[in-house]
């Protein structure tokens, strides 16, 4: 456990977001301000928040297990599996969403296919998310409990305190805001550990030396099609063509920063910065698992436990605190953005849509505050019982995860990219994908798999239902499909007045 | 806020709350120093710390000059 100038480190940190997450409300003023940071962020704002937000609890204390137990195949997670995809995402999906004037990708959906699928996407992401802010509140009482010593309750409860008040009063603000300053504690910490991590080792070649000895896959990115986890083709089709673009390209947490950006540039630029970012985060937890391979001396009973052994045997004092609270920063970050996302969807898709539809702007951002409000209560609720019925955080995430990422790319990506995509093929293939997953996951099959096969299912059923109705006509599709705003000048007008206009 | 639209917002801008947040900590850090026993332990406390405080410096003098010239315009 941790005590002395190590606490001292992480109640400064707690405290310190606190406050600057607080400051941040004399920024909101209207629900756009709450829920698009008022459409004002700046690219590297939104480069950093979304790093922020995607590098979770699971991600350390997970991600060094697995880097301890199969070697750098794991890092694959951050290049194969998020690179190439931030970059289609940058280049080909974000400027719809930013140029349809959205709020969430489930809005987008609703302008480009019907309603209900926008419903139906909007339950799926709004239920999804509520779990995921169960799981972060309980990372975080674990982690708490594991570090400090207080029970996990009190962890749930201080986290759910302090990143429920700053979300409430400063929204997106806030959240992006105190993404930037927990990413950049993260990366000196990171930056830190490798440094005496090194130095322990005696350098890279010392590290390749000591582990090739008794771990010779260690160091190959890709495993044999006969890995349990980490087979290399469903790395590549699971992870690289599937699972990889569904979160990059149509996961509200991640598109609703860039929804938030000044300028289709900035939105732009700023998922491309992230791009860049993420080449670096292999280095928080990659090289630590390794690390503790390399130098402990018994093999540890739980790979989980390699970055807690990194802390206890390989920091100094200092150090530890502030790679400690680059944990809670990784959390509250995780936990925030959810948070922020959830409310969106429940208020913009859902309330705005169906329940109160012309109210005042105050009205939505008063209702907005409020559900943050009651999410984070629900959440904290959550926590116990959602988590320990499965078997560990990162099987949670995977499995709620890969009942519908691969059904909604294919959605998106046919409603963007095919023109005669109709609003039939949109909701068929949307709910045959998330049928073909479900059952494919009664078979035990590996879950990269599932989301490759789940994905073909929906673009099959989409495209073939399409065909066979009637298509949508020309006028609903300006500005939502490729050829019909790259090509012509007369849309490109009538988008940019429709965004100047607010619609 | 420099980086957004201008929507002009009295106080500290966000670059510059940021910053004293980075610096603040930056400082902890260097203070750290004298915690570990060894001088690899020592070494890694003060340049964390001083990574910590450049960041925290930059952002705030970037944000007190936009902030300054802000003011400059609306006068």
């Amino acid at each position: 456990m941790i005590g002395g100038i190590d606490l001292f480190i992480v109640v400064f940190f707690i405290v310190g977001v606190f406050v600057v997450g607080v400051y941040f409300k004399k920024f909101i003023h209207t629900s756009e301000d709450f829920f698009l940071a008022g459409r004002r962020l700046g690219w590297w704002v939104i480069g950093m928040s979304i790093i922020g937000t995607n590098i979770g609890s699971y991600d350390y204390v997970g991600g060094a297990g697995a880097a301890y137990d199969v070697g750098i195949a794991q890092a694959n997670y951050e290049w194969i599996g998020a690179i190439p995809a931030m970059v289609i995402s940058a280049l080909l999906f974000v400027p719809y969403y930013w140029r349809a004037g959205a709020y969430t990708v489930p809005e987008y959906l609703g302008k480009r296919y019907s309603q209900p699928v926008r419903v139906i996407e909007a339950l799926l992401w709004g239920t999804f998310l509520i779990c995921c802010l169960a799981i972060f509140f309980w990372a975080s009482g674990l982690m708490i409990n594991t570090y400090i010593g207080w029970p996990i309750w009190l962890g749930i409860l201080l986290t759910a305190v302090i990143v429920g008040i700053y979300t409430v009063t400063g929204g997106l603000t806030a959240v992006a805001m105190t993404d930037v300053i927990q990413l950049a504690i993260m990366l000196v910490g990171g930056f830190a550990v490798a440094i005496i991590g090194f130095h322990e080792v005696g350098g890279w070649s010392g590290l390749v030396e000591r582990i090739t000895v008794e771990h010779p896959d260690h160091f190959r990115l890709f495993l044999p099609l006969s890995h349990e986890t980490y087979p290399w083709l469903g790395m590549i089709f699971g992870l690289g063509l599937v699972l990889s673009p569904a979160w990059w390209c149509c996961h509200q947490a991640i598109i609703q920063r860039t929804l938030g950006a000044r300028s289709e540039w900035d939105a732009k630029a700023g998922m491309l910065s992230a791009a860049f970012l993420k080449t670096l985060v292999p280095l928080l937890y990659v090289l630590p698992g390794l690390f503790v391979l390399a130098l402990a001396t018994e093999p540890l009973a739980d790979k989980d436990q390699a970055l807690p052994w990194a802390i206890k045997n390989l920091l100094p004092a200092g150090l530890a605190g502030l790679v400690f609270a680059a944990f809670l920063a990784a959390i509250f970050s995780s936990v925030d953005s959810t948070l922020n996302s959830a409310v969106t969807i429940w208020t913009r898709d859902i309330y705005q849509n169906f329940i109160v539809r012309k109210a005042s702007d105050r009205h939505y951002l008063n209702f907005g505050r409020g559900l943050t409000l009651i999410f984070v209560v629900v959440g904290a609720l959550l926590a116990e019982p959602l988590t320990t019925s499965f078997s560990g955080i990162y099987l949670a995430m995977q499995t709620l995860l890969t009942i519908f990422q691969g059904p909604t790319l294919a959605t998106v990506l046919l409603g963007i990219m095919w023109a005669r995509a109709t609003r039939w093929g949109g909701l068929f293939g949307l709910v045959g994908g998330v049928a073909c997953s479900t059952i494919l996951h009664m078979t035990d099959m590996n879950f990269l798999y599932v989301a490759w096969w789940s994905f073909v299912a929906a673009m099959i059923i989409n495209a073939l239902v399409s065909l066979l109705t009637k298509p949508e006509p020309t006028e609903k599709l300006r500005g939502l499909v490729y050829g019909l705003v790259m090509k012509d000048e007369h849309i490109q007008n009538s988008l940019s007045s429709r965004v100047e206009g607010g619609e | 806020m420099e980086d957004t639209k201008p929507k002009v917002e009295k106080g500290l801008s966000p670059l510059e709350v940021m910053g004293l947040f980075w610096i603040a900590l930056g400082i902890i850090m260097v203070i750290a120093v004298y915690a570990p026993p060894t001088m690899i332990g020592k070494m890694t406390n003060l340049i964390a710390g001083i990574i910590l405080l450049a960041i925290g410096l930059l952002a705030y003098l970037k944000g007190r000059s936009g902030r300054a010239s802000r003011e400059t315009k609306e006068d």
